[in-house]
C-alpha cells in the first residue's frame, strides 16, 4: 500500500493554482482542445483494443492529460524546441503536431504508420516537428536529450529540449547519468518527472527513500520545482519558467509534476494493488479536465465554446479511425531494409511528404567526403 | 609510406576530421587537457577547445546516449571509452538505442564509439578485454 503522505494517497494540495496571465483566450481554448483530444483519442483506442485491432499493449494517460499538455505547451515551436515523450505523454506529442491518424496507425501497426509497423503505440518521432521517439528502456531518453540539447548549445542555437520521465524511471542509471552530464554541461534541458504515484504496480515509497522527487535536483546542482500536474495552467507556468531559464543559459531544471495514474499500467492491468477508494477519490476530486472546464466557465468561456471543441475532436478522431482502419498492414519485404544508411535510405515517410527527412538533411551533405568513396 | 602506430593514426584521423568538419566533436573521460588515458586525443583540446573536446563524467551510458542525441541533430560525435572493457556499462544505450535508431524511427545516428582493447597492458581482467564480438550480434552497428 502507498505510504501515507506519498503522492498517490491523496490528491495533491500544492502551493498555488496557475495564474495564466500571459495566455490569450485562443491559447486557453487550445489547451482544452489538446487535453480533450488526448482523452478522447485514448478512449477510441480502447474501443479498437477491445475489438483486437490494436497490436500490443494500450497505455492510458487518463487523469494525467494536464501535465503533458501544459508542459509541452511551454515550448516554443517556432524556435524549433524538441521534446521526448514517454508512454503517458501522448498529449505532449499532439501539442508538437502529432496527428490522430498517425497515433491510431501506430497502435494498429499499419504499414503506413510512421514506423511502418516496426514500432508500436506512440513510439515514434519527427525531428521536423520536434519530438523524438522513445525506446522502451526507461531513462534512456535523458542522455539522448542531453546530447540533443548539447548540440543546441554547441551551435549557439536558441533552442530548448524537454524530456519526460516517470517516477519509476528516476531510479535508473541512465536517468542519473544523463541529468548529471546535462547539468555539468549546462545544457538547455528541462526534465519533467511525472510523478503519478506508481511504476507498474510499485508505489513511490518502494521506488525511493527521497521525500519528494524534486529533492533530487539538489544533488545535481540544478534548479528544481514542484507543481500540481493536474492543473494545466500550473504545469504550463512552471515549465515556462524552466524553458525561459534554459534558453537564457541557466541550464537544466528538474520539475516534479504531481499527478495520478487512474488506469493500470496498461489495459491488461487490473490494479489489484491499489488501495480501495484511491482511484475514485482522484477521479472525483481531481480530474484535470473537469478542473480546467470549471475554471474556463468561471472566466469568460461558456459551454458552447467547449462543445464546439468537443465536436471538432470527435470529427478528427472519427476521420483518423476510418483512415487507419483502411490502411494496409506492413509489406513483409519492408522488414529487412533501412538498418544502415547504406544501401541508400528508404523513401520518405508519407506523413512528411514534401519535407526533407532528417536523414536527407543530415546525411550525405557535400561536406561528408570520406564516406562514399 | 610513413609508419605510424594505430594510436597515432587514430589521432591523425581525429585532427583531420575535426579540421574538415566542424560538426565532428569528441567526448569521453579525461580526453581533454590530459589527452586521454592512452593519449589518443593529445593536443586536440589545445587546438579545438573544450566545446569540441568534452571531458565527461564517468558515465558511459551518458557518453553514448548524448552522442546519439547530438548525432540525430547533425553532429558527428566520436566517443572514447577509456578502456573498451567499460563499454559494458553503455551496452543498453548502444544496442537498444543507437543501433535501432535508423531502423525503428528513421533517426540518423552517425557516431563513432572507440576505445583500446586487448591485453599486453598488464591490466588484469577488466582492462584487457576484447568485447567486440558481442556487438556483432547487433544489427545496426558496424564494427571495425
Ligand atoms: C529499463 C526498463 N526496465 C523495465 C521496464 C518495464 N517497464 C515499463 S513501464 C514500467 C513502469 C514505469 O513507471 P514510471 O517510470 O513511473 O512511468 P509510468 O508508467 O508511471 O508513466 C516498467 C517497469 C522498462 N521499460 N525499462
Ligand atoms: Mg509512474
Amino acid at each position: 500500500m502507498a505510504r501515507s503522505g506519498t503522492a498517490a494517497s491523496r490528491p495533491a494540495k500544492l502551493a498555488h493554482a496557475g495564474q495564466s496571465g500571459d495566455l490569450s483566450r485562443a491559447q486557453k481554448l487550445e489547451l482544452y482542445y489538446y487535453m480533450r483530444l488526448t482523452r478522447s483519442l485514448e478512449e477510441r483506442l480502447v474501443n479498437l483494443y477491445r475489438q483486437t485491432k490494436v497490436i500490443g499493449g494500450l497505455f492510458r494517460s487518463l487523469g494525467q492529460e494536464a501535465d503533458a499538455v501544459g508542459s509541452a505547451y511551454a515550448l516554443d515551436r517556432s524556435k524549433g524546441d524538441v521534446l521526448s515523450p514517454l508512454i503517458r505523454n501522448l498529449g505532449s506529442m499532439l501539442v508538437q503536431g502529432a496527428k490522430p491518424n498517425e497515433i491510431i496507425k501506430q497502435y494498429m501497426a499499419k504499414g503506413d504508420s510512421p514506423t511502418r509497423g516496426r514500432e508500436l503505440n506512440i513510439h515514434y518521432g519527427d525531428l521536423v516537428r520536434g519530438f523524438i521517439g522513445q525506446i522502451s528502456h526507461l531513462g534512456d531518453m535523458v542522455p539522448v536529450m542531453a546530447g540533443v540539447t548539447l548540440s543546441f548549445r554547441m551551435r549557439k542555437q536558441d533552442r530548448v529540449g524537454l524530456v519526460y520521465v516517470g517516477d519509476g524511471a528516476t531510479s535508473t542509471g541512465a536517468f542519473h547519468e544523463g541529468i548529471n552530464f546535462a547539468a555539468v554541461q549546462k545544457c538547455p534541458l528541462v526534465v519533467i518527472v511525472e510523478n503519478n504515484g506508481y511504476a507498474y504496480s510499485t508505489p513511490l515509497s518502494k521506488q525511493t527513500a527521497a521525500k519528494q522527487l524534486v529533492d533530487k535536483a539538489i544533488g545535481y546542482g540544478i534548479a528544481g520545482e514542484r507543481a500540481d500536474g493536474n492543473d494545466v495552467i500550473a504545469s504550463y507556468e512552471v515549465t515556462k519558467r524552466a524553458v525561459d531559464r534554459a534558453r537564457a543559459g541557466g541550464g537544466v531544471t528538474l520539475i516534479e509534476l504531481v499527478t495520478y495514474r487512474r488506469k493500470g499500467h496498461a489495459e491488461h492491468d487490473n490494479q489489484s494493488y491499489v488501495p480501495a477508494g484511491e482511484i475514485d477519490r482522484w477521479a472525483g476530486e481531481n480530474d484535470p479536465i473537469d478542473r480546467y472546464v470549471k475554471r474556463l466557465l468561471s472566466e469568460d468561456f461558456d459551454r458552447s465554446d467547449l462543445a464546439s471543441v468537443d465536436a471538432r475532436v470527435k470529427k478528427e478522431i472519427d476521420q483518423a479511425t476510418d483512415e487507419a482502419e483502411a490502411s494496409p498492414m506492413p509489406d513483409p519485404t519492408d522488414t529487412l531494409v533501412g538498418i544502415y544508411a547504406d544501401p541508400p535510405t528508404v523513401a520518405p515517410l508519407w506523413f512528411r511528404e514534401g519535407i526533407k527527412s532528417a536523414v536527407e538533411v543530415h546525411e550525405r551533405p557535400a561536406s561528408w567526403g570520406t564516406h562514399d568513396v | 609510406m610513413s609508419e605510424a602506430t594505430y594510436l597515432e593514426a587514430i589521432r591523425e584521423a581525429l585532427f583531420e576530421e575535426m579540421e574538415r568538419d566542424e560538426n565532428v566533436f569528441c567526448l569521453g573521460e579525461d580526453i581533454g587537457a590530459y589527452g586521454g588515458a592512452f593519449k589518443v586525443t593529445e593536443g586536440l583540446m589545445a587546438k579545438y577547445g573544450e566545446q569540441r573536446v568534452i571531458d565527461t563524467p564517468i558515465s558511459e551510458a551518458a557518453i553514448i546516449g548524448a552522442a546519439a542525441g547530438a548525432a540525430h541533430m547533425g553532429m558527428r560525435p566520436v566517443c572514447e571509452m577509456q578502456f573498451i572493457d567499460f563499454i559494458s556499462t553503455g551496452y543498453d544505450m548502444l544496442t537498444n538505442y543507437v543501433a535501432t535508431a535508423r531502423y525503428r524511427a528513421m533517426l540518423p545516428c552517425p557516431m563513432v564509439v572507440r576505445g583500446p582493447s586487448g591485453g599486453y597492458v598488464r591490466g588484469g581482467p577488466f582492462h584487457s578485454q576484447n568485447p567486440e564480438a558481442a556487438f556483432l550480434h547487433t544489427p545496426g552497428l558496424k564494427i571495425v
